[in-house]
């Protein structure tokens, strides 16, 4: 590269910074500001679902204080209807009604477990034992059965 | 936001050369001072710091496709040889007569439509006040191939604009 084409090039670069240099700011669409803020806003929200209560906005904590209260209040309004002359008196009828029957229960156990007592005083000491041997093998004959019918279930199902 | 919406949007448009997204850039960069925000808020370099974030921001998009624009700068520089470059001036009564401002748009236009290889070094060198070498260690290309890339910028925007009468004199 000569003199000529040195200074060409260097005549160039400063005309080309000048020109670019002069250049103004471009104006920025009408939309940026509001898509900025938009997206600041849905990542506040998105931190806020994922944080406590206390870090909510301040709109979205007014609002679920509003509807706690006012579901707070229909609760106390609906208990208190609820509770109203009326379907108090057949409500405390139904659960009197459940009570007696529970009442009657209780006699019949009461009768039976007597009457077990008794049994037990009145027998033999080695018929009591024998019975109870009886039980015993048969609730552990029962026992080895369904677990030998339970494994050959599996097996055939395994074979299957 | 308001005080700096057009320099983070000028910065990203002049390198990415696409208004949409310059504007996803410039998006990305706001939300990335909010992050800062309260160190920024009060800090008079905050222009400065929006400003190289953009750039930064604009750099790392057009690094996706920078194989593709690197690969193919030889071939945008051999066509712009035959390429019959037509500006938005309708005839020789308007061009005498143009203001700054008009002129500053045909320069704008005759900037963005340079191809990616020449304008974004370009820009980083005349504009950003990079150096050669900074520019090259930006791009991740070797110094060589900056200053061939500015040198070709320069020229192509020296053939385009002598279209412009007055234009012409600085630009010889």
């Amino acid at each position: 590269m000569n003199l000529n084409d040195q200074n060409d090039c260097e005549l160039l670069s400063a005309a080309v910074d000048r020109e670019l240099k002069q250049l103004p700011e471009l104006r920025a669409p009408e939309t940026l500001i509001a898509r900025v803020m938009s997206k600041i806003e849905q990542r506040e929200l998105t931190a806020a679902r994922n944080g406590s209560w206390m870090f909510w906005p301040l709109r979205w904590r007014i609002v679920s204080l509003s509807a706690v209260a006012m579901l707070f209040c229909a609760a106390c309004f609906g208990m208190h209807w609820f509770l109203s002359a009326p379907l108090k008196i057949s409500f405390v009828q139904q659960i009197d009604q459940n009570a007696s029957s529970l009442v009657f229960v209780w006699n019949t156990l009461s009768v039976l477990a007597d009457a077990v007592e008794l049994a037990l005083r009145r027998l033999d000491a080695r018929f009591l034992m024998l019975s109870a041997a009886l039980i015993g093998t048969a609730y552990f004959v029962c026992i080895g059965l369904g677990t030998m019918m339970v494994q050959t279930a599996i097996a055939r199902r395994k074979h299957l | 936001m308001r005080d700096y919406q057009n320099l983070v949007f000028s910065t990203a448009l002049r390198l990415v050369a696409n208004a949409a997204e310059a504007e996803d850039i410039s998006q990305e960069a706001f939300l990335k001072a909010f992050a800062h925000f309260d160190q920024l808020r009060n800090d008079p370099r905050a222009g400065g710091w929006l400003k190289k974030t953009a750039t930064n921001l604009s750099l790392n998009h057009l690094a996706r496709y920078r194989s593709r624009w690197t690969f193919f700068s030889e071939l945008f520089t051999a066509r712009e040889d035959h390429d019959e470059f037509e500006l938005d001036i309708a005839d020789e009564r308007v061009a005498e007569t143009l203001e700054q401002r008009e002129r500053s748009a045909v320069v704008e236009q005759a900037l963005q439509k340079l191809p990616t290889a020449q304008r974004v070094p370009l820009v980083l060198y005349h504009l950003d006040d990079m150096s050669y070498e900074e520019i090259a260690a930006q791009l991740g290309v070797s110094l060589g191939k900056v200053k061939t890339d500015i040198f070709r910028g320069r020229e192509t925007l020296r053939r385009k604009l002598r279209l412009i009468p007055g234009l012409e004199t600085h630009l010889r």
